[in-house]
């Protein structure tokens, strides 16, 4: 019963803010601007890039609100606008994702970092060059299948694959090089 | 190439994350919807001013057409000041005042008739009256059937001088055998019936012919009288003739 509720609230609220009511926008903002700002940073390293980033991504929904159907979640909606906004300024700023085969039997390789703090964690992802790192975070963390990071980013789908084994390969890397670092062991 | 497990904790821990933005990254969306671009009224409103404004045009429409089309309203004719005084100088002239469009489409001709009017008759110190005449005249000529001319005061003017002009086209025949007879003795009948031709052609000389351009009862009524004091003429001028014979013959008896 409170869900259901809760649902028509948000409905009505993103009715309301479809129609320009700048009130409902600014509670649509309130609720989802923390996690949409975590997602923006997730792919460009600097903060204010990526709150810039994020106010531009929140201008496109407002924009943007009337094309909504309300047939899935509203916050998965936001957030591919977001990660599109995202990887549109990262190609303003001429990142690239080098076409390179995926090597043969090739397999990931799940090491021993499930322990580290996600702050350490987040600091390694963000050490991954560009191409690698937007393959990693759409793949691994948004849910993106390839097939759709090869549509977004314009890349082919072999690519994407190849994109993230590596992108595996060097997070791994220095997680090893990092443990070596504070433990001393492996 | 599966997500590992690493990854699906990854994505656990990371979806659940939260970065609080600055406190002015909304005034900065705020200030991006408010650009004129973007309008800030409500959806609902924007229809609602819309269909008003649709509405509007509408009637605005319409009625801009409904005044095309009704002839009764009057429309703005520039009318030149020179002809102005004439066409309201007399509205009797006109049968059919019609304030429609055709009457501004032929104002032009009007206006362009005027200066030949006044080029023909230059007359620059012309009162109103003198103004209207020969407009009035032209009118007449233009319009036989509507305005005809007065026909009354001409056969009163006729049959008052026709008495007088019979007598003294007596007088003068009179005058006329009396000085032939005293130059050649005697006048012969031929002689009197050539004088009395000719004084019949200078009476009827000077009587009324209506116009021929139009067909009017009292001009028919005025030729059937003419032709009736015709025959009362010659009736006259034969009992004349007849009695002037009998003077001479009995002038003639005398002498003998």
């Amino acid at each position: 019963m409170k869900i259901i509720s809760l649902l028509r609230s948000e409905k009505a609220l993103i009715q309301r803010a479809a129609e320009s009511d700048r009130e409902a926008q600014k509670a649509l903002y309130d609720r989802m601007a923390p996690r949409m700002l975590a997602v923006c940073r997730r792919y460009v390293r600097d903060l204010h890039f990526a709150e810039d980033v994020m106010v531009q991504g929140f201008v496109k929904v407002f924009g943007r609100l009337s094309q909504f159907r309300h047939e899935g979640s509203f916050e998965g909606w936001v957030r591919r606008i977001m990660v599109r906004e995202a990887i549109d300024f990262l190609r303003k700023k001429q990142f690239v994702v080098l076409d390179e085969p995926l090597p043969d039997g090739a397999s990931p390789d799940s090491g021993p970092y499930d322990f580290l703090a996600l702050d350490r964690i987040e600091r390694l992802i963000d050490e991954l060059p560009d191409g690698y790192r937007m393959v990693f975070v759409m793949y691994a963390i948004e849910g993106y299948r390839h097939a759709e990071i090869a549509e977004i980013l314009e890349i082919s789908e072999s690519t994407s694959k190849s994109q993230l084994f590596k992108a595996r390969k060097l997070l791994q890397e220095q997680l090893q090089n990092y443990q070596l670092d504070r433990y001393g062991t492996h | 190439m599966a997500p590992t497990d690493f990854e699906k904790n990854l994505r656990e821990r990371l979806g659940q994350r939260e970065i609080r933005p600055s406190e002015d990254a909304w005034g900065r969306i705020a200030e991006q919807l408010a650009e004129p671009g973007r309008p800030a009224v409500p959806l609902r409103r924007r229809k609602i001013a819309i269909a008003a404004a649709a509405c509007l045009l509408i009637l605005l429409g319409l009625g801009f057409y409904g005044l095309l089309r009704n002839p009764a309203l009057p429309e703005p004719a520039v009318v030149s000041p020179e002809t102005l005084p004439e066409l309201e100088a007399m509205p009797e002239n006109n049968p059919f005042p019609n304030p429609g469009r055709e009457e501004v489409t032929t104002l032009p001709e009007r206006d362009q008739r005027t200066p030949e009017t006044d080029q023909r008759t230059p007359q620059p110190e012309r009162d109103a009256e003198s103004v209207i005449q020969p407009r009035k005249s032209e009118l007449a000529a233009e319009l036989p059937v509507t305005v005809r001319p007065v026909p009354q005061e001409v056969p009163i003017q006729d049959t008052a001088s026709l008495a007088e002009q019979i007598n003294s086209q007596l007088d003068a025949v009179l005058a006329q055998v009396a000085v032939l007879e005293s130059r050649q003795g005697g006048v012969s009948e031929a002689e009197i019936d050539s004088l009395l031709w000719q004084a019949q052609q200078e009476i009827s000389g000077h009587a009324y012919h209506p116009p021929r351009d139009s067909v009017d009862a009292m001009a028919l009524l005025m030729e059937t009288e003419e032709e009736l004091d015709r025959s009362f003429r010659e009736q006259l001028f034969d009992r004349l003739k007849t009695g002037f014979a009998r003077v001479r013959t009995a002038v003639a008896t005398r002498n003998d």
